[in-house]
């Protein structure tokens, strides 16, 4: 079983929240999430005012919101397969929140209601890399934590900071501001960037850590090779390795 | 129907209709529900921010009422909250009336993607994991591409009532009637399929341990009584 250290394992919340004193990288996951949370929710609940300043009418524009969504939906199957293949989650997230934050430099940049296709393009560019990253940031902290007992808190504990950026989200959208929200753009595109390269680093330094782990231990493994159920220590077992670091 | 679409419908179909709350917000912007509720300022920047409130607040409770009464009975009971509360939106004659169907949304939604991708961690190996959840949300997507067509559409009706009514109208129909179809124990009996069909589908690499009978009781904690 390559998931957990121990299958069955009674749930004891002590066990549990011990997860924030062992576990050091939270707090990095958390800073992910806190900068995929503002582009993702703001393509959610904005998309349709975002190509309203294309300057379409009312009918079509809710019509023009169904296309970038289906790209959405296909890339976030795409990309997510592409990562399990791959073994790895740093560059796609990075890559994604990066589309996403050129999307919204574009939006903020250019003259969208005389360069039509620009935009449209830049929509796409914002569903393309948006919403892949939740499940991508969810699957990482999940590879990386192997005990269920601390997965079943660190998950909602994750989903529900990423979830307050919500509220930034939705006020940085002001009507003073509309129809072009130049601001919220720009700050979009900051946390993408932000959060890009806080997914870089992490990965990078993941695969410095395994590369040092290798060493000390004196064979290459990469994770997976040895199943997680033969792990009794978790992270500080000498087999241990990242998964999820730049390859 | 093949077995791929009996187990994923289900859980997608949650996962939509939270989506579907979230994103039809906006369409109903486009069709003036700012001017129609005579929002002043930026309240309609507050209506967006009161769903989150909840949402974070209620996480955690949520899990723990879904792990001690079961999957049965909190997912129908939060999908009929979302579905009727949709609805009410639509009878709502100011902005008291819709932030307070907005804060019952954040509150029924805020069990339900921890609550899935905890369950997905427990099924499936660590390198097909980002795949098996990516596709429970994509179905939030093409529920957002399902929000804008509809809105294309009712946007269209020319009556008494105005656009953005309708839609709410229709999307809260929607919700409710995929709250009774997927009544309690199909949701069960899928559960249970997805647990024996990603054990068939996934040991390619290396072979897994047979599922338990205690590692089924935990997961489904109200088939064990039956």
């Amino acid at each position: 079983m390559n998931s957990s250290t121990e299958v069955d394992s009674k749930f004891s919340f002590k066990q549990a929240i011990r997860v924030f004193t062992q576990d050091k990288l939270w707090p990095f996951y958390m800073a992910i999430g806190f900068c995929t949370g503002v582009p993702l929710f703001s393509v959610s609940n904005f998309l349709p005012q975002i190509i309203a300043q294309l300057g379409f009418n009312t009918v079509k524009t809710n019509l023009y919101t169904v296309a970038p969504n289906v790209v959405g939906a296909c890339c976030v199957v795409f990309v997510a397969f592409s990562s399990d293949y791959w073994g790895d989650r740093s560059i796609h997230l990075s890559a994604t929140l990066a589309t996403t934050a050129i999307g919204f430099v574009i939006l903020a940049a250019v003259d969208v209601p005389h360069h039509l296709g620009v935009g449209y393009f830049a929509c796409f560019m914002l569903c393309a890399g948006g919403f892949i990253t939740s499940p991508l940031l969810s699957t990482w902290y999940n590879n990386n934590t192997p005990d269920e007992n601390q997965r079943a808190i660190l998950t909602p504990v994750m989903v529900a900071t990423a979830n307050s950026m919500g509220l930034v989200a939705s006020n940085i959208f002001t009507e003073k501001s509309a129809p072009r929200y130049q601001m919220a753009s720009i700050i979009c595109a900051c946390f993408g960037f932000a959060g890009s390269a806080l997914a870089l680093g992490l990965g990078l330094w993941m695969r410095y850590d395994n590369n040092r782990r290798d060493k000390a231990q004196g064979v290459v493994l990469k994770a997976g090779d040895v199943p997680t159920s033969q792990m009794k220590d978790g992270q500080k077992d000498p087999s241990w390795r990242w998964m999820g670091g730049a390859p | 129907m093949s077995y791929v679409e009996t187990i994923y419908k289900d859980p997608q179909l949650i996962i939509a209709s939270s989506s579907i709350d979230k994103s039809n917000l906006g369409n109903a912007k486009t069709d003036g529900l700012t001017k129609d509720l005579h929002f002043k300022g930026n309240q309609y920047n507050i209506l967006l921010s009161i769903f989150y409130v909840p949402l974070v607040l209620s996480a955690v409770p949520m899990n723990m009422l879904t792990k001690r009464f079961g999957a049965k009975f909190i997912l129908p009971i939060a999908m009929m909250i979302f579905g009727s509360m949709a609805m009410l939106s639509a009878a709502a004659k100011g902005f008291g009336g819709i932030v307070t169907t907005r804060w019952f949304l954040g509150m029924a939604e805020s069990g339900f993607y921890p609550g899935v991708i905890f369950y997905l961690t427990t099924f499936y190996k660590r390198n097909e994991l980002a795949g098996r959840l990516s596709i429970f949300y994509s179905a939030s997507e093409v529920a957002g591409a399902f929000t804008g067509l509809i809105a294309y559409g009712v946007f269209q009706i020319k009556s008494s009532l105005y656009g953005w009514q309708y839609l709410f109208l229709i999307e809260g129909m929607i919700i409710n009637k995929g709250d009774f179809r997927s009544t309690a124990n199909d949701f069960q009996d899928h559960l249970q399929l997805l647990v024996a069909l990603s054990q068939s589908f996934s040991c390619q690499s290396q072979p897994r341990q047979p599922i338990s009978s205690m590692r089924m009781k935990k997961l489904l904690p109200t088939t064990a009584s039956q």
